[in-house]
């Protein structure tokens, strides 16, 4: 039997396959697709799905691949450009999770797309497909540069999905913005990764050759590298910046989170898939991925830190004021994201891991639960229009309030183990560190918002009186809404049994699982070397602390913001109590102002620069060129006026050229 | 006999002669007089020299650039004549036409 | 073999009248006059080549030029010629000077040129033709590659041809040219010709 590392490659091919199929068929012969192309792409995804649980199992016996694949520049004494493979326990891990949860949504599609008699579906199946096979190539990817191809092919998916209702005006001008805003960091990001290739002559990941190691033997002192002028130390954070700037993007962090509030015009399943649990998810995987280098630079992960615990403030706050259902879980989104940004940059790297793949549950299950009172409730997505779904729709409430409960980080759900992971491993190195603190006590205040918002949600969607038509005989779901959110309900339930770290430091039992997965890995790219490097090179030292008291505050943090979502809102016919905050509602509602002030800079700062360099461009540059020609076309009118037609100056002209000529040669053959 | 260089000088003079008068008239007519007189010049050169070294090419060629400007000016009289038809006078400043 | 006193004589008295002639071709206002005079430098000329020893030369130059050229340039003098209204016309001949002149600069220079040139260039060893030989039966043998020539010559034979075939183009062009478009109007005869 073939190993698994041999046709490891076809878990992102299936689905590449399954685009193909669908574009072709669809558009050659569309009555031949089944389900519109929702089939073929169930098929490849389950069969990924099979494979990444193979690659876990083999994983998991300590087997580890680090191959390149395809070299498509053999460079001549420099570096090489290649297509590679690296599966190890964090790639495998993720691998999984993307296959479940693109699955899963495949299956709600049926539900939410085909079902309600969508059009376009065939593009619509092409582009997850499409998104697919990029989300599990840039997974699986070994080095820096095919990670960023597909970072790139990954936000082409999204502007694709998001502008799926291409006929209206929302769904487009939020497709473009999204992939501009991400673009505007994937530049960064570019000048990150040459940067890289240029200093370490190559960007693998892991491996003896790979560029962390490299780095790591630089400050050893054990090797050199260009630094183009700075320190080493210097240089490694700048160029872990540049990067940043991408994973910034990508994962929606303060500045560049505006694009995410925005893509929810796209289809929900959509916003389930990428949006929530696995594009964004690229980003903070990145880091995660790269850890080795980051460890290396306390700049960078002080600011990876802060970046975090400030997003994940400013989010849950933005997130306190909306009305629609989709617009509190993007916001909630953009805040969890916050959260492993700022355990990744406290030290807590299997933290951030852990609570990577919570969210990634548990927020899917929130999107599809979303999806489905969406369908209920005829595509209006005002809570204030709903109200009593919780007798209507048991299957979809229950799942719900699963995932709320995980979301807002209640004993004994998923989240409450990760989040409260997140923030000890801050605290704890906190201590020594007063940037960590600060994102410390940031995430903390967010808990008691994300209680606080998640509930309302929850109250105001399900609970009450209906307080619409639709409400009352909501729109009923089949199977196919609600196997996935089972499935998912299910995970977001038992998913911390991965990781009880609070169980293990207490009891002393080893049951913190992940710990143990992560801390292995190829050549140094594993936890235990990650801790070790921390510690040496970064500076970071641990504070002894119980983890029960940090675990007691955030869980009566949690729950105190659910109690008081309760009782303003858990009434028969709640009031819009926020109104009453006023001018803060405003700014909240109004994001901060974040996308007014992008708008400006846009037009006040970067289209007077365009403006600018086109002038140079058509004046300039334009203008040498026809000043070329006009020159020529000058020269020509006036010496064409030698032929004037009169035979008499054309005899002059030719004697007189005559005796030049004659001239000209007596002087040099020495007639004279 | 005579050095060669008197009738090189007589020839220069003759040629010049002729290229001054298409210089300065614009009577048709006297172009062509003036060509004959260019043609003549060489023809007396080519003669002279055959005289000095004693071989018979320069006389010989002199033949053959005579045949060919009796020639010339058949062709060119009739070109006179056509442009005395379409433009009423042989002033060759007059048909300016082909020009820019 | 150097010239006596007598050929140079002989030699500018001839040159003085083949210059004056050429002088007066284009200097002289009337056409007419002009083209008398033009038959005086042509004549004047034949007898150079007799100077020369190019006897049969000379006579084609009387016969070809004379007697063809100048009576085609008459001919042509009369076509085109206005009525006796004409102010050109005059019996005596009169010079025509004035600003025009200047535009003949060109070829003063080049005179000029030509001059210091053949002045200054070094000639071989002058040899001269044998004596006793014919010079029209070389003539002949050189045009039509055959053998047995006094004087050495190249020889002439395909040039022979095409001059040939050149006269009958000229005869054909010439006849072509003077053809009267059917249905064309007949052009007004003459008209002043002012040359400054």
């Amino acid at each position: 039997m073939a190993g698994v590392f041999d046709v490891a490659p076809a878990i992102p091919l299936l689905p590449l396959a399954s685009f193909f199929v669908v574009l072709f068929v669809g558009h050659l012969a569309p009555d031949w697709l089944p389900r519109k192309g929702a089939i073929p792409g169930i098929v490849a995804l389950a069969g990924s799905l099979l494979l990444s649980l193979w690659t876990v199992a083999t994983v998991a016996t300590g087997q580890y691949a680090n191959q390149r694949l395809y070299t498509w520049v053999a460079g001549q004494g420099t570096f090489s450009l290649h297509f590679g493979m690296l599966l190890d326990p964090l790639s495998s891990l993720m691998l999984v999770i993307v296959s479940l949860v693109a699955l899963l949504v495949f299956v709600h599609s049926l539900g939410y797309m085909n079902d309600q008699g969508e059009t376009g579906l065939p593009r619509y199946y092409a582009g997850l497909s499409l998104f697919a096979f990029s989300m599990l190539s840039f997974t699986l990817a070994d080095n820096l540069l095919m990670a960023f191809a597909f970072f790139e092919l990954v936000g082409l998916c999204s502007w694709w999905l998001i502008g799926h209702w291409f006929r209206e005006d929302g769904p487009p001008s939020a497709a473009k913005k999204a992939f501009l805003v991400t673009r505007f960091g994937d530049y960064f990001f570019l000048v990150g990764t040459v940067a890289v290739l240029v200093t370490f002559g190559t960007a693998t990941f892991a491996g003896d050759g790979s560029f962390p190691a490299i780095a790591e033997a630089v400050l050893a002192g054990n090797a050199t590298v260009p630094t183009f002028g700075f320190a080493p130390q210097t240089w490694f954070t700048i160029i872990g910046l540049l990067v940043l700037g991408g994973v910034i993007g990508k994962s929606a962090q303060f500045p560049l989170h505006t694009w995410l509030p925005d893509a929810m015009q796209g289809p929900t399943p959509v916003s389930a898939l990428i949006h929530a649990a696995t594009m964004v998810a690229a980003g903070v995987y990145l880091v995660a991925r790269m850890y080795g280098f980051y460890a290396l630079s306390p700049t960078a992960l002080g600011v990876i830190a802060l970046v975090g615990g400030v997003t994940a403030l400013l989010a849950a706050t933005m997130a306190l004021v909306k009305r629609e259902i989709k617009q509190v879980l993007a916001y909630s989104t953009i805040s969890q994201y916050g959260y492993i940004m700022l355990g990744l940059g406290a030290g807590g790297y299997v933290a951030a891991v852990f609570h990577l793949t919570t969210h990634a549950f548990f927020k899917a299950l929130l999107f599809l639960g979303a999806g489905s009172v969406i369908i209920a409730m005829h595509h209006n997505e005002n809570m204030w229009d709903m109200g009593g779904l919780k007798e209507r729709m048991p299957v979809t409430y229950w799942t719900f309030l699963a995932g709320s409960l995980a979301l807002a980080g209640i004993f004994p759900f998923a989240g409450f183990w990760s989040k409260d992971e997140v923030l000890y491993d801050a605290l704890v190195h906190g201590m020594h560190s007063p940037l960590l603190l600060l994102g410390y006590l940031f995430g903390l205040v967010a808990v008691f918002f994300t209680g606080f918002y998640t509930f309302r949600m929850v109250l105001l969607t399900f609970h009450g009186e209906p307080r619409s038509e639709t409400a009352r005989d909501p729109h009923p779901v089949r199977w196919n809404i609600k196997l996935p959110l089972v499935v998912l309900g299910t995970l977001a339930t038992v998913g911390g049994l991965l990781n009880l770290t609070l169980v293990s430091d207490v009891l002393g039992v080893d049951v913190s699982y992940l710990h143990g997965w992560l801390a292995n890995g190829v050549g140094e790219a594993t936890g235990h070397h990650y801790a070790t490097v921390l510690t040496s090179v970064a500076g970071y030292q641990t504070g002894s602390l119980t983890p029960l008291i940090p675990a007691a505050v955030s869980l009566a943090l949690a729950l105190g913001g659910a109690l008081l979502a309760w009782f303003l809102y858990g009434v028969p016919e709640p009031t819009e109590h926020t109104a009453r905050l006023g001018a803060i509602q405003r700014l909240l509602v109004q994001n901060y102002f974040q996308d007014e002030y992008q708008v400006w800079l846009a037009e006040r700062v970067v289209q007077p620069l365009a403006r600018l360099a086109d002038t140079f461009d058509q004046g300039v540059i334009d203008g040498v060129v026809n000043g070329v020609s006009a020159v020529s076309l000058f020269a020509g009118s006036r010496v064409r006026r030698l032929q004037s037609g009169v035979v008499v100056s054309y005899a002059a002209l030719l004697t007189v050229g005559l005796v030049v000529l004659l001239v000209a040669f007596g002087l040099y053959g020495g007639w004279f | 006999m005579i050095p060669p260089t008197y009738y090189l000088l007589l020839a220069a003079v003759v040629f010049s002669i002729g290229v001054f008068g298409i210089l300065t008239r614009r009577n048709a007519l006297i172009f062509l007089m003036a060509v004959e007189l260019m043609l003549n010049a060489a023809n007396i050169n080519l003669i002279a020299f055959s005289q000095f070294y004693g071989n018979l090419t320069g006389q010989t060629f002199a033949l053959f650039t005579m045949a060919l400007a009796a020639a010339e000016v058949a062709v060119g009289i009739g070109i006179i004549l056509v442009l005395f038809r379409n433009f009423t006078g042989v002033d060759v400043t007059e048909a300016a036409t082909m020009r820019w | 073999m150097a010239a006596t006193t007598y050929e140079l004589a002989a030699f500018g008295l001839f040159a003085a009248v083949t210059v004056g002639a050429s002088l007066g071709v284009v200097l002289v206002r009337d056409v007419w006059h002009s083209a008398l005079l033009l038959g005086i430098a042509l004549l004047s000329v034949a007898i150079h080549f007799v100077m020369l020893r190019a006897e049969f030369v000379a006579a084609m130059q009387i016969l070809v030029y004379v007697g063809g050229v100048l009576i085609l340039i008459s001919f042509a003098v009369m076509l085109v010629r206005r009525g006796s209204d004409d102010p050109s016309l005059s019996t005596s001949p009169q010079l025509k000077l004035g600003s025009h002149l200047w535009r003949g600069l060109g070829a003063v220079a080049l005179f000029a040129v030509l001059a210091v040139v053949s002045l200054r260039a070094a000639l071989g060893a002058a040899t001269g033709f044998p004596s006793g030989a014919s010079i029209t039966a070389s003539i002949g043998v050189a045009m039509f590659a055959l053998s047995g020539a006094g004087v050495p010559s190249e020889t002439f034979l395909v040039a022979f041809e095409i001059i040939d075939v050149v006269l009958v183009a000229a005869l054909v062009a010439a006849v072509m040219l003077a053809r009267r478009e059917s249905g064309g109007r007949l052009a007004a005869i003459g008209r002043e010709v002012d040359d400054s």
